[in-house]
């Protein structure tokens, strides 16, 4: 511990049923630094920022602050230590105007209970004068203003209430270019005036272009902790991925046929801006990028969830006009979405039910009656195929494993045999056996001749997976990359917005 | 380039419709109450006389009083259904007090009070500390205080109320009304709480986010119960206003109270989904019902009749409020 040491987290663990977040992690944030957070999805940056934050309780180790031992039971108590804490959700009030958002823990008042309308308005003006945001007004509506904006706005809450820390969780990812100079001259500003900040970033660009020091976890672990000046990108790079991950001989042996789909210029909204991809039959398509990177939306809009602003789609061949879901299967798509729980499946209902349902007029006679030892029969055998582990399909769903749930959405989707299946982070909080096994099927889809888009944040299962890869990065397309000429380390520059070399 | 050009004229198009749209949804419970104004003027020649206009807000003081209450909820997310029975129970309670045990007027009214703001703390501590759904806690204390008032009240009415409460719900100060009088200073203080108090900043707060509101330290639970209670206490004053115009209490009174004051504050701008909602907003929807209702009556349309032309308001009075909502979410 130096004279400076502001904060200090001495052998903090942290335990979630079947992870551990975090391992005896060592961190030290220094009086008026710019302290970097790097790692891979799940390396325990956001455990780590929560403890912090007070949003989550460690196992054991120590908090100091200024040297003091301190436990931060909740997100108040945080607060009131002086640790301001910026999330990627923003946690601001839509509906209410600026300066309420800014001063609403301490609404200034002259008559107690009501709120002194002149001066919260003159204060909330010098501080957005001060961050150089003197369009906005202290009166405009919050839900008005752009994301980025309401970014700043949380920030300058922050600055009212003259927090000593202050956490940002990924604060560029809504920003525009402009917006993020203006953050990071703000930043500098309360570095200056001896503000310690935490800054939790996938842009090493950023990092480097503001922090004084980084420290890097990776599975729980702390890597180690360097001052920016003394490493370089790829240095960097090497610690968050740890050994360089080789790409796995394929289980299934495949033969990417002719194109089953094609998109031309597809833009919507801010995050997708005029991408254009060819995907053929049989091939696995990997397509990462950092959050915010505009994935999930370019699915989303494939599948017609979202309306395209612009943009052409071919489905072998033929042009076509997807404008919904259901429309969007009438033409062989499937989608599997991120948040299978929500999206995905019907979790209150047995296996069985889930199996069939997306392909229930197969299972029914000529009245539309559903043929319950139809769905049975294609249910168990799916059960065999996919290995589900479970007594019986009459199992609710909501009392299977992530894996096995995942495998539930796999087999609604094997039903239909579709021309092409989207799948969105479809490994998400599944442990690493049954990922092998998501893998497998997935292969076996491909094998069957589907083309398979497989989105994912996480880069070691594009090299375990993926034939092909497009790495996005503000909403645009930055590389495609094919299987052999691509490694870990190099998409991870890609997206990050290294340069490779 | 060109490109760029052409996106951004079409944007203004669109960002100029959009505001249009806005405008009209912003302020289309205003232009409503004029457009009703001078229609009905031109076809009843008795509508735009001091007299009838005086009597709408008569007519509408206690209900109106009510939406106000019913606005408070609205925005925490909640909502109010147990209002009428609140009112009948406040009442009866309290009348039976004042004529049967000859208590004094002053107590009477503190009955009025403590009855109707501890059903409403029952419904907020419900909803907020119990995490029970606001429409069906409600919708219990709605029943629950119905059958209360029949089994206490033996089906019966209890008349004969102090003058002084008779002068609350019927007397009239100068040329005014005195319940018109209650409505104004119950909509003055409304608006006072809503647009300037710290408290109506946390209402609006838990509305809008409350993960957000609970994260700057407040006590999201007890601010969302006084939501309920604020809502209990306007209820209580709606109470008093028609128990001494009826001079009073009876088990039918307040009957379908709920929804024209639901319907009243939506049509306000007060909005179902929570955060949106003001005092000035509610009161304009409260003439907006009370117009059309007197439109019906002064137009001779049958009693029958009435009931579909006030759920086609509600039907509308909702349409307007998912617009309103797609605006907000299309600009984001």
């Amino acid at each position: 511990m130096t004279e400076t040491t502001l904060l200090e987290l001495i052998g903090i663990s942290r335990q979630f049923p079947g992870v551990l977040a975090l391992d005896h992690v060592d961190f030290e944030l220094a009086a008026g630094e710019i302290h970097g957070l790097v790692g891979e999805n799940g390396a325990g940056k956001s455990t780590l920022m929560n403890i912090i934050g007070g949003v989550v309780l460690p196992d054991n180790g120590t908090i100091r602050l200024h040297g003091q031992p301190v436990e931060i039971a909740n997100p108040a108590h945080a607060h009131t230590l002086g640790i301001g804490f910026i999330h990627q959700e923003l946690s601001l009030f839509p509906n209410m105007d600026v300066a309420s958002n800014i001063f609403f823990s301490d609404l200034p008042q002259r008559v107690p209970g009501l709120v002194d309308i002149k001066q919260i308005k003159q204060k909330t003006r010098a501080i957005l004068d001060r961050m150089g945001l003197t369009e906005v007004q202290p009166t405009q509506k919050l839900g008005s203003l752009s994301p980025g904006r309401k970014q700043l706005v949380e920030i300058a809450r922050c600055i009212a209430q003259h927090n000593e820390i202050l956490v940002l969780d990924e604060p560029t990812s809504s920003l525009s270019d402009r917006e993020t100079q203006t953050l990071f001259n703000i930043v500098r500003e309360l570095k200056n005036q001896g503000v310690s900040i935490i800054f939790v970033s996938h842009r090493l660009d950023e990092v480097f272009e503001v922090c004084d020091r980084v420290t890097v976890l990776r599975d729980g672990k702390k890597i180690d902790t360097v001052a920016t000046k003394q490493v370089t990108h790829q240095e960097l790079v090497r610690m968050i991925l740890g050994h360089e991950i080789a790409a796995s001989s394929a289980d299934v042996v495949r033969k990417p046929g002719e194109v089953v789909l094609r998109v031309e210029s597809l833009s919507r909204g801010r995050l997708v801006k005029n991408v254009s991809f060819d995907l053929h039959r049989g091939e696995i398509l990997g397509i990462t990028g950092l959050l915010g990177s505009g994935r999930t939306e370019l699915a989303r809009a494939i599948f017609g969830l979202d309306r395209m602003n612009s943009g052409k789609v071919w489905i072998d061949g033929n042009r076509v006009y997807i404008h919904s879901p259901e429309n969007a299967i009438s033409h062989g798509l499937g989608f599997i979405t991120e948040n299978r729980r929500e999206e995905g499946l019907l979790i209150e209902k047995p296996i069985v039910d889930n199996i069939v349902l997306a392909n229930l007029r197969s299972f029914s006679n000529l009245f539309g009656w559903v043929s319950s030892q139809k769905e049975r029969q294609a249910a168990e055998q799916q059960k065999a195929n996919l290995r589900i582990v479970t007594p019986s399909i009459d199992r609710l769903v909501k009392y299977l494993s992530g894996g096995n749930q995942q495998k539930v959405v796999l087999a609604k989707w094997l039903q239909t045999t579709p021309r092409i299946l989207i799948l969105d982070e479809p490994t998400r909080g599944i442990d690493v056996g049954a990922k092998e096994e998501v893998y497998h099927l997935i292969q076996q889809i491909a094998a069957q001749g589907t083309g398979v888009i497989y989105i994912t944040s996480e880069i070691p299962e594009v090299v375990r997976l993926c034939d092909r890869v497009l790495v996005m990065r503000d909403g645009a397309i930055s590389t495609s990359m094919d299987r052999g000429n691509f490694t870990g380390h190099e998409i991870l520059m890609a997206a990050t917005g290294g340069n490779v070399s | 380039m060109t490109n760029a050009v052409v996106n951004s004229d079409k944007k203004s198009l669109n960002w100029v419709a959009l505001k249009v749209a806005h405008f009209c949804l912003q302020y289309g419970a205003l232009i409503l109450v004029v457009l009703l104004v001078l229609g009905i003027a031109l076809v009843s020649p008795d509508f735009l006389t001091p007299g009838n206009l005086i009597n709408v807000l008569v007519q509408n003081a206690a209900i109106g009083i009510v939406a106000l209450g019913m606005t408070f909820v609205i925005i925490v997310q909640g909502i109010d259904i147990s209002v009428g029975g609140n009112i009948a129970l406040a009442s009866l309670l309290a009348s039976i007090a004042m004529s049967s045990f000859h208590l004094p007027w002053y107590v009477g009214i503190l009955i009025f009070l403590i009855m109707s703001t501890l059903v409403g703390w029952i419904n907020g501590f419900s909803v907020s500390k119990l995490g029970m759904t606001p429409f069906l806690v409600t919708l219990a204390t709605l029943t629950v205080t119905r059958g209360l008032v029949l089994a206490i009240g033996n089906g019966q009415s209890v008349y004969g109320l102090p003058p002084e409460i008779k002068f609350l719900g019927s007397g009239r100060l100068g040329p005014v009304p005195v319940p018109i009088v209650i409505m104004l200073l119950a909509f003055l203080v409304g608006h006072i709480l809503l647009s300037r108090s710290v408290f109506g900043r946390q209402v609006l707060a838990i509305g809008g986010n409350a993960d957000a509101a609970r994260m700057q330290g407040l006590n999201v639970n007890r601010t969302r119960t006084l939501a309920y209670v604020v809502c209990g206490a306007f209820v209580s004053l709606a109470a008093i206003v028609l128990a001494g115009r009826y001079n009073a209490a009876m088990p039918d009174m307040a009957e379908g109270f709920e929804f024209s004051a639901i319907a009243m504050a939506v049509i306000g701008g007060t909005s179902m989904a929570g955060g949106e909602g003001s005092a000035m907003g509610t009161f304009v929807g409260v003439l907006v019902i009370g117009l059309i209702n007197n439109a019906l009556n002064l137009l001779g349309v049958s009693v029958f009749y009435q009931g579909v032309a006030r759920g086609a308001v509600i039907f509308f009075a909702i349409l307007l409020d998912t617009l309103r909502r797609h605006l907000a979410e299309s600009e984001k």
